[in-house]
């Protein structure tokens, strides 16, 4: 399996290369109504209405400034949904078997974890593969007025 | 193998709506040769295709179907009423192996098993020959006329040639012409020696042949016969059925998703020509141009829209051509007589918009018949036919497709609206006193939830839904209904579609950065904003004193979190759904324009207070406002119900 890999501050994640639609240069979305912070708001991907979310703001590691390396990559799922996740920088492309598992206690309370399908090491660095189905679970991005509708 | 299966399964649906409608004229006695004929293919039809599915069952089942009608058709048996009614219900059977084989399930039933019975006991039973009526139309083959004028018929003043031009306007036609003693020595140019044959359709009726000879009757022999139909009846079937094909339009099957690219793609087109055209004209020739190009573009690319969108059109006869049946079984259960109107048949709308509108409509004929028509006993004594009239029109209204269901009914009793809502201690009414209620919003009481006006839940309208579905399908395909009934006179209901889903007439709206879209539908003036007419109440909640109504007042950019400026006064957009107001405050209105409706849940999902997404010239998502949605939310208690539907 071959994995891209980015930063969000000094963490790399990577996820499924063949998941990854597109990788888009940052553009201004559009802001939706009743979403929780991390959601950008949705752009207009070839004439798809398509939704951004901020990676950094999902994970709590820290708002940060969008400038010329932000990237947003597109993911796609079975049903060929579209997701747009904003990452710091893109960095390599990596083969799954040079990478070693790590075999790592996680925090329990960490915002990743849900989303969290392996730790790899690759050269000194640590890896956490991320599970895109996970991520791409619209069912988990809650709506501001999901409680009071119901 | 699959695909093919499915087509057949589709042309079995409708090949059974043709055997229904014809059925039904059938039993009420319109039924000619045609008919039979059309019925006899349409059952052909689905034997052939079900015996090639392996769907043993329904082909063995149609085939008694199919010998019946071929007894009628050679004129072994009568089109009789009960007959008709019998093949009705095997049709309902073969629908229902249809379903099943849809769905991969069993196909036999109880009910196939007791219809099969009843039609092998009357196939079994020695047939009846038509006698009357169907003799007669089975005997209408075409005329054979043999013309013998007297030798003296001109000294009358009247000329044979006359005789066979009027003949010829019939569609008659010279088959031979006798020349009789024309060449014998004692010829006399004064007289008449000639004598003609000839064919016509079999369409003109005899009457017409006899009166254009009621003149000269005396003065010539006429032999008028039929001629056999011993004709081959399969042949004369195959060659009516490709007449008919020629006739028909031509139509291919297209999967509607590829359709839905097409749009797409459109609608892709449309949105680069407005880029484009964002690009502002500084002069000079290029530019001109330019200009030239673009608004070539421009009117290319609307007619293009246009026609895409109108692939997707169907005339609403496909939603209607199922009521002469429903409406039939109805009354047959209720006891009611009844006379279905179909108007406006050829009106098109959006496929997704008719299917979807299917189900409110056979719940409000129902109602009509239920509740609304009265038995024939009682019109009688109320000086009205015994007969009642239930009328479905639509026509096309400005950018919508409006639909009519009216009965000549007993009317809305305002009285027993008023008692059930108050049995039922509806929330709308909470509070209030009938004096409160205008005639329309007493009417509307009866799309509240849980609301039925029947003394008794009957069997045919109690069956779970009640007519608050109805109102709600409607409203969100961005439909309306209203209700108009005078008591004794009956009922009207009116209902209001988009012709389409695809595309909507905007308001594009500012606040602060973000831009909007407002249906324009929706929309009931624009104001500037007076700080002096808003007052806040109860929990801060806003209102504005326009003229003599209060409304409640939204903040656009709340929506989006951002509470608006108090100080800056911009405008206030009053919008309307469902009969009640709200006031939206924006910044600034930009234009109006066509906007196609991208959908949010595509990718992400239903958001509050948004229907959909809509991508500008510059290349921008743009929101649409839900505005039933919207109003539903903030206008009042009184509209918690909806809120809760809505959401």
């Amino acid at each position: 399996m071959e994995c891209l890999t980015f930063l969000l501050g000094k963490e790399r994640f990577a996820v499924d290369i063949l998941r990854v639609r597109e990788i888009r240069v940052w553009s201004a979305p559009t802001r939706l109504p009743a979403v929780p912070d991390y959601v950008s708001g949705v752009i207009n991907l070839r004439g798809m209405v398509v939704p951004i979310l901020d990676l950094r703001l999902r994970f709590g590691i820290g708002a940060q400034q969008y400038d010329a390396n932000t990237v947003t990559l597109i993911l796609g799922n079975a049903e060929e949904r579209l997701m747009g996740l904003v990452v710091d920088a893109v960095s390599d492309v990596l083969s799954l078997d040079e990478l070693q598992g790590v075999a790592a206690k996680l925090n329990a309370h960490s915002s990743v974890l849900p989303f969290l399908n392996t730790l790899v090491r690759h050269q000194q660095q640590v890896v956490a593969i991320l599970d895109v189905d996970a991520l791409m679970d619209i069912g988990r991005v809650p709506c501001l007025e999901d409680e009071d509708a119901a | 193998m699959d695909r093919f299966r499915q087509i057949f399964l589709e042309e079995c649906s409708e090949n059974l709506a043709v055997l229904e409608a014809d059925l039904l004229l059938m039993e009420q006695g319109k039924a000619d040769e045609e008919v039979i004929n059309r019925v006899f293919r349409a059952a052909h039809s689905i034997k052939g295709g079900a015996g090639t599915f392996g769907l043993s069952a329904m082909s063995q089942f149609t085939h008694l179907l199919e010998t019946l009608l071929d007894e009628l058709r050679s004129g072994k048996r009568r089109a009789a009423p009960a007959l008709a009614a019998l093949m009705l219900k095997a049709t309902d059977v073969i629908s229902q192996m249809r379903d099943d084989a849809q769905a991969g399930g069993p196909g036999q039933s109880e009910a196939a098993a007791r219809v099969k019975a009843e039609l092998a006991a009357l196939l079994a039973l020695e047939a009846q020959p038509a006698e009357t009526a169907f003799e007669a139309i089975a005997g209408e083959g075409p005329w054979h006329l043999s013309f013998k004028p007297h030798e003296g018929i001109l000294a009358s003043g009247n000329e044979p040639l006359r005789l066979l031009r009027e003949l010829k306007t019939l569609g008659f036609a010279v088959t031979a012409t006798e020349t009789g003693r024309l060449f014998e020595p004692d010829f006399d140019p004064q007289s008449c020696y000639l004598s003609w044959t000839l064919d016509g359709p079999a369409a003109v009726p005899e009457e017409e042949i006899r009166e254009i000879f009621s003149w000269v009757e005396d003065e010539c022999d006429i032999e008028l016969q039929r001629q056999a139909t011993e004709a081959k009846p399969q042949e004369q079937a195959a060659a009516e059925g490709q007449a008919r094909q020629g006739q028909l339009e031509q139509s291919i099957r297209i999967d509607i998703r590829k359709i839905d690219q097409l749009i797409n793609l459109v609608g892709e087109l449309v949105i680069t020509q407005s880029m484009l055209a964002a690009l502002e004209g500084e002069g000079g020739e290029i530019q001109e141009r330019l200009d030239r190009g673009l608004s070539l573009l421009k009117s290319n690319t609307k007619a293009l829209q246009e026609s895409v969108l109108g692939i997707r059109m169907l005339p609403i006869s496909f939603a209607f051509n199922r009521f002469p049946r429903l409406v039939r079984d109805l009354a047959q259960q209720l006891g009611k007589e009844v006379e279905l109107k179909l108007v406006g048949q050829q009106t098109e709308l959006d496929k997704t918009v008719l299917e979807r509108i299917s189900d409110p409509l056979v719940h409000m004929v129902r109602n009509a018949l239920d509740h609304g028509i009265e038995s024939p006993a009682k019109r009688r004594q109320q000086g009205k036919a015994a007969s009642g009239t239930l009328t479905l029109a639509a026509r096309h209204e400005g950018g919508n497709v409006v639909i009519d269901i009216q009965d000549d009914g007993a009317g809305l009793d305002k009285g027993r609206i008023w008692e059930k809502a108050c049995e039922k201690q509806l929330p709308l009414i909470q509070g209030r006193r009938r004096e409160d209620f205008s005639d329309a919003q007493l009417f509307d009481l009866i799309f509240a939830p849980g609301f039925s006006t029947a003394a008794t839940v009957s069997d045919l309208s109690g069956r779970g839904v009640g007519m608050d579905v109805v109102k709600r399908n409607i409203l969100a395909l961005g439909g309306s209904v209203e209700i108009q009934s005078q008591p004794g006179r009956g009922t009207l209901f009116r209902i209001r579609l988009p012709l389409t889903m695809a595309i909507l007439d905007g308001q594009l709206v500012a606040v602060g950065e973000e831009l909007f879209v407002i249906p324009l539908i929706n929309i009931v003036e624009s104001l500037k904003l007076e700080p002096d007419c808003l007052q806040k109440a109860g929990g801060g909640v806003v209102f504005y004193q326009l003229r003599q109504q209060t409304l409640p007042v939204l903040w656009l950019s709340e929506l989006l979190g951002t509470k608006g400026e108090e100080g800056s006064m911009p405008l206030l957009c009053v919008v309307e759904a469902a009969g009640r107001k709200l006031g939206l405050v924006v910044d600034a209105l930009l234009a109006q324009q066509q906007v196609v409706i991208k959908s949010l849940e595509q990718n992400f999902r239903r958001l509050p207070g948004i229907s959909g997404a809509t991508i500008l010239g510059d290349g921008k998502v743009c929101l649409i406002l839900d505005i039933p949605g919207l109003v539903a939310r903030h206008v009042g208690r009184e509209s918690d119900a909806d809120a809760a539907s809505a959401a």
